[in-house]
């Protein structure tokens, strides 16, 4: 699985990256290599069962836990 | 430098409106567990307190004309306050889109293929919805046109279909809930149906005429609540006290369509409507979250960052909740709270502000 992520993830660089560094586009490089590492690095987490950072949970625990917003 | 190159007018602005809205007849459902019958005055309800903020989102769009929300936020706030701002709009259009993704994931895999793999569906969503946006706001405009107009019909169709389902009695008690669980009914409606319609002040300056969008606007959301509405009562029609307990319910409903036994389950148009309403939706707040970064980051377009952001939402949205009742509870609990911070109080915030300021400041006035 970790191989075939791999190799999705390098297929898609491979698209998108030599296009850039030929119209010397290094600022879309940089913040498209950076997303790409992130979406990478997620990825590869929940592959592995690692627990990531969950939107929802952090969201829930602002409105419920600290600012303690809720209808009942 | 101008990012989206494209501009649709006015009226494709109304339809598109209408198409983008359109996932409220099933996300209608997260009020069903609260107001049941009485969902479709909640609806209504929701939809007249929606009309003065999106008057306000208009307000600030008109008064910055062809200027985006990052752009609006940098001459309202100053450089670094408003990249604040701007981030903060940025996180909840991509946390828009991941729970669309969730939503729309789960309704496959639940009721259409439980077999299939989490992301199996979420790649080829991911996939035909970046492609739209790599297209676009004209390709995205052009296919709302027709999406809007086949699930309106689809609403009507199902609706005729069903009158003989249909007992008035059971949209009776119509107004069997206590006042605090009304105004949450109202709040959902307004944070989660309606509202959202924020994301917008990104795409007004694609428009040719910038300065008449109120009414594209409010018709767009006049027409989206009417079907809305119809929906809800042909549900609580349809399902009366037995509403509360489907999980989804135009789903259910159209299951008990049969015409002398040759025109049965017709549950698969429900599955086509929200897989089309779903797409526009996924498709506009992903655009507007690509957009937004690349005009964040100076870039000169935003098409680098599709794939990425893409990339990214599928691993999210695969694992977002542990099942879909988490996601009803957080629909009705804990997303209106936070959802009107980005519809409502930071718009609020940002009118203020112009006023206190004056903005935007004349040229050549002098500079305080």
């Amino acid at each position: 699985m970790i191989v075939l992520l791999s190799a999705g993830f390098v297929i898609l660089v491979l698209m998108e990256g030599p296009g850039l560094i030929r119209e010397k586009s290094w600022r879309e490089l940089v913040a498209y290599s950076v997303l790409m590492s992130v979406a990478f690095a997620v990825s590869l987490l929940h592959i592995l069962h690692i627990e990531i950072p969950n939107p929802v949970r952090d969201t829930q625990y602002l409105v419920q836990g600290l600012l303690r917003l809720s209808y009942r | 430098m101008k990012l989206e190159k494209g501009e649709i007018t006015n009226s494709q602005l109304t339809i598109l409106i209408v198409s983008f809205l359109q996932g409220m007849i099933l996300t209608v459902n997260f009020t069903y567990a609260l107001t049941r019958q009485g969902s479709w005055i909640a609806a209504a309800t929701g939809f007249v307190i929606s009309i003065p903020i999106a008057c306000l989102h208009t307000f600030i769009a008109k008064r910055f004309p062809g200027q985006n929300l990052i752009q609006i936020n940098d001459a309202v706030f100053g450089r670094y306050l408003g990249k604040i701002f701007s981030a903060c709009y940025i996180w909840f259009f991509f946390q828009l889109v991941i729970h669309y993704m969730y939503f729309f994931n789960s309704f496959w895999i639940t009721y259409i293929m439980p077999e299939t793999p989490r992301v199996a569906f979420l790649f080829m969503l991911a996939f035909v919805c970046a492609m739209a946006v790599r297209k676009g706001l004209e390709v995205i405009a052009r296919c709302s046109l027709f999406f809007a107009v086949m699930v309106a019909a689809m609403v009507v169709f199902v609706t005729a279909l069903l009158t003989g389902e249909m007992n008035p009695s059971n949209l009776l008690p119509m107004a069997d809930f206590s006042a605090g669980t009304f105004i949450q009914s109202v709040h959902i409606a307004v944070s989660i149906f309606f509202c959202d319609i924020v994301v917008f002040l990104m795409i007004f300056p694609y428009t040719t005429d910038k300065l008449k969008i109120t009414k594209p606007v409010l018709t767009g959301m006049g027409l989206s609540a009417l079907q809305l509405v119809v929906v809800a009562l042909r549900d609580a029609a349809v399902l009366g006290l037995r509403l509360p307990i489907v999980t989804l319910v135009s789903f259910a409903v159209s299951r008990l369509i049969n015409i002398a036994n040759i025109l049965t389950r017709l549950d698969i148009l429900i599955a086509i409507t929200l897989l089309i309403t779903f797409f526009i939706k996924i498709t506009v707040f992903y655009y507007v979250t690509v957009l937004s970064i690349a005009q964040v980051l100076k870039l000169r377009s935003y098409l680098p960052l599709v794939v990425p952001i893409g990339a990214l939402c599928i691993a999210i949205a695969s694992n977002l909740y542990e099942s879909d009742m988490a996601q009803v509870y957080a629909g009705a609990y804990v997303w209106p709270f936070n959802a009107v911070v980005y519809e409502v109080l930071l718009p609020l915030v940002t009118f203020v502000v112009i006023g206190v300021r004056k903005l935007p400041k004349k040229e050549g006035a002098p500079a305080k």
